[in-house]
């Protein structure tokens, strides 16, 4: 009988990731990077969001190919529904974010993932953002997320793998913690 | 002397935002706040390495269950760590910043009677990576910072245009969710 | 007036002393330059309450052990200084006390100590200045309201202390708890702001945390041993009180006793304080860390065939999550306890020496600089190395690597090289 592990892949490039990590240890001036969202507005709420380029590593880098993302309000703000409402968006980029961080500390810890899918919903009363009430705030009251994870791991080894994507999640952080807008006008 | 109707009153949509129907929702929703309580959701599937999909669908608000107009999918990835199947997630974050902000901006102007006729902008995040790489504890995972820089032009003085602005960062939730901590709870299903 | 000397130690607290007791059984001549007398820093900056973490028996220095009648009680900051005290004068540690180190420079081979009572010629330094000498005061510190107090741990002696009002005490590791639970002992409102924290109950089937941490080898584990030493060395205090009831500091008993739990202290925007919203994820993160330390003390018990003997395990309960509060209008609040740790300062080295934080770069203790050390560093070669009862190991481990350098130097001295 042959002995043969079979190696744990959940697609996460960890050459890469450990490379970028020595790498920027040294040299702390490639960790800064500058992403990059382009708008355009089309009609009504609608707006259509481009990304392509972005800073990092100490050069222009740019993704593999252009992405566009619309967004716009549903019928019920009379609006048409060509898009998610920026709102949602915000839940995509946090469960984009937390996903990545399950799968690439997975394989940090040679867990293999089989499935992992969330639901997140975020509470938000609208009296703020119509201005009916100043004592209401515009963004979420709070964002609620739930992991459904099959995984070659115990609940607690998941737990912890849930656990530890927050520590390290982009999107997380921005969320949870308040960051500075500058907005200026052109 | 018969009143006629002119041919040049104000469009029902101007800037494409259905005013009267807005003021309307505004309306019910003063009266009773109960129908004020919206529940976004996002359901997300992950696809490999760091891709994964969101769908969004259904959503709850004005008192009842609700559904977009078809369910809308948005694909987050890494350009180097994974397989760049699409944007960052924190470029969507980007994203609904400057959306979020354009749409307050298009509903302002439609409010003030002011027709635009571009409205472009440029949302940059600064991050250093240091923090997501585990690195150095003392640099935050986040942006550090963000700028959005709008370019707004219409029937309007530029004093006009810049205050449509500014009303519309006050009222926008995006950037309050940027600005203000916000509770996320996250928990296995 | 330049006196040369073999090895000087600069400190003369529990790492200089256990440095200076392996060195002394060595014959090898040094002296230790103390700023203040032997145990400062137990004696000026340490609050009134304060008490050892580690229980009696847990004070075992070089050539020292506890011989006291009550081997699990925790000594108080005054019986350290006896103990201290006491150690160095037994074997007559070299100490000249009242003397400030203002620089330290390599020259020729040898390191020149510049003190405010004169200057020495050594041809070792072994820097025992302690890990807990310079708050980390968060930067938002300075955007605070002008009214409020601000004050750290070293500073603060006892609630009578604090001006009238409600107090916020940032940070939940030892400090930052045992302050919180005093002040709302003493009849306070108090919040607490919650950071990344180390979940610990006192006692676990009947035995006392630290017995337990030492007997499955945690406290011995080395800094080679260990997947990211860097992390390692960084890891908050431990959230413990040592009390004679030997009663459990964590979130859970804090919010019973009336303390208003808050996530980490996240922003000022004008008068109003921010807090993160990733309590949640901390809670979540200490009580798994928590369960994972459990399920091992279990796993060594069960192979040990001790189950019989202990009482069962009793898991602690989850923690309780308050109600989400993110905003704070600092205006009531009357003082900031600011209880984030602290931070490497050594002004009177060469830069060098240290890494882009300020700490000094180092391999177990060994410092880049040949003939330089360090001793008393968090998880400096294990991860008991800045417990009293820990330091003595790694300072023996140190002066077999001085006595080695010593010896290397005199050759060549010796052969003219």
């Amino acid at each position: 009988m042959s002995m043969t592990e079979t190696p744990v892949d959940n697609g996460v490039n960890v050459e890469a990731l450990l490379g970028a990590r020595q790498a920027m240890s040294q040299m702390p001036e490639a960790a800064a990077f500058v992403w990059k969202a382009t708008s355009t507005w089309v009609n009504g709420a609608h707006t259509r969001t481009a990304f392509e380029k972005f800073f990092g590593a100490g050069d222009e880098q740019s993704h593999t190919t252009r992405f566009e993302v619309d967004t716009d309000h549903p019928p019920v703000f009379a609006a048409e529904d060509n898009g998610i409402t920026p709102v949602e968006t915000v839940l995509a980029g946090l469960s984009g974010c937390l996903c990545a961080g399950i799968a690439s500390v997975a394989q940090n810890r040679g867990i293999q993932l089989h499935r992992v899918d969330a639901t997140l919903e975020g509470d938000m009363d609208l009296q703020g953002i119509l201005g009916i009430d100043p004592d209401v705030r515009n963004g979420y009251a709070g964002i609620r997320v739930r992991f459904d994870i099959d995984a070659d791991a115990s609940d607690d080894e998941v737990r912890a793998l849930v656990a530890q994507s927050q520590k390290r999640s982009a999107v997380y952080d921005i969320i949870a913690n308040p960051t500075a807008i500058v907005v200026e006008v052109a | 002397m018969t009143a006629t109707p002119t041919s040049t009153t104000a469009p029902a949509e101007p800037n494409g935002v259905p005013l009267t129907k807005l003021h309307g929702t505004i309306a019910k929703l003063t009266e009773s706040p109960a129908l004020a309580a919206f529940r976004f959701t996002a359901r997300n599937h992950w696809v490999t390495g760091t891709a994964s999909t969101s769908t969004i669908h259904e959503w709850h608000g004005a008192g009842a269950d609700q559904v977009h107009a078809a369910e809308f999918s948005a694909t987050a990835d890494h350009p180097t760590l994974g397989h760049g199947h699409g944007p960052t997630p924190h470029e969507y974050v980007l994203h609904a910043l400057a959306s979020c902000v354009a749409a307050g901006v298009a509903m302002a102007a439609a409010n003030r009677g002011i027709t635009l006729t571009r409205l472009e902008s440029v949302a940059r995040g600064d991050m250093d990576v240091r923090g997501v790489l585990g690195i150095d504890p003392d640099v935050r995972n986040g942006f550090s910072s963000i700028e959005l820089v709008v370019d707004v032009d219409g029937d309007a003085p530029r004093e006009s245009l810049d205050a449509l602005i500014a009303s519309s960062v006050k009222r926008s939730a995006v950037f309050d969710i940027l600005t203000a901590p916000t509770s996320v709870v996250v928990r296995p299903a | 007036m330049t006196t040369s000397i073999p090895v000087a130690i600069i400190g003369a607290g529990q790492a200089g002393l256990a440095m200076s007791r392996c060195l002394t059984d060595r014959s090898i001549d040094h002296v230790l330059l103390e700023r203040g007398e032997v145990a400062h820093s137990w004696r000026t900056e340490r609050w009134d309450s304060l008490r050892l973490l580690t229980p009696n028996w847990m004070t075992r220095l070089p050539g020292h052990r506890y011989q006291g009648g009550d081997p699990d009680g925790f000594m108080t900051g005054g019986e350290v200084v006896d103990l201290l005290t006491g150690y160095g004068r037994s074997f007559a540690a070299p100490v000249q006390t009242n003397t400030t180190v203002t620089s330290i420079r390599t020259c020729g081979g040898d390191h020149v100590i510049t003190t405010d009572q004169g200057v020495h010629r050594a041809r070792a330094v072994v820097i025992a200045t302690g890990a807990a000498s310079t708050p980390r005061i968060p930067a938002l510190a300075a955007q605070l309201p002008a009214a409020i107090d601000q004050i750290t741990p070293i500073h603060y002696r006892n609630p009578d202390q604090l001006a009238d009002g409600p107090v916020l005490v940032v940070g939940a590791s030892a400090s930052g708890a045992q302050l919180a639970d005093e002040l709302r002992r003493s009849g306070r409102e108090v919040t607490l702001a919650v950071g990344d924290h180390t979940r610990l109950p006192r006692t676990y089937r009947g035995m006392d945390i630290h017995w337990w941490m030492d007997t499955i080898g945690l406290l011995g584990e080395r800094h080679d041993e260990v997947p990211d030493i860097a992390r390692a060395r960084r890891l908050p205090s431990l959230q413990l009180v040592g009390s004679p009831d030997r009663r459990d500091l964590d979130l859970n008993a804090l919010a019973d006793a009336g303390v208003e739990l808050v996530g980490r202290f996240a922003g000022v925007s004008g008068s109003t304080a921010m807090f993160s919203g990733s309590l949640a994820n901390l809670c979540a993160s200490a009580d798994l860390k928590l369960g994972r330390l459990l399920d091992r003390i279990d796993a060594v018990a069960a192979e040990r065939g001790w189950d019989s003997e202990l009482t069962p395990g009793e898991r602690p309960t989850p923690t309780r999550l308050p109600a989400p509060v993110s905003t704070r209008d600092l205006r009531s609040v009357a003082t900031v306890v600011w209880a984030t740790g602290f931070r490497p300062q050594y002004p009177w080295l060469d830069e060098h020496l240290l890494d882009r934080k300020g700490a000094i770069r180092h391999d177990g203790g060994v410092m880049t600089e040949p003939g330089m050390y360090v001793l008393g560093l968090p998880f400096q070669q294990h991860r008991a190395s800045s417990f009293i009862d820990g330091v003595g190991r790694d300072a023996e481990a140190l002066t077999a690597h001085l006595a080695g350098w010593l010896d290397t130097t005199s050759s060549r001295r010796l052969a003219g090289v």
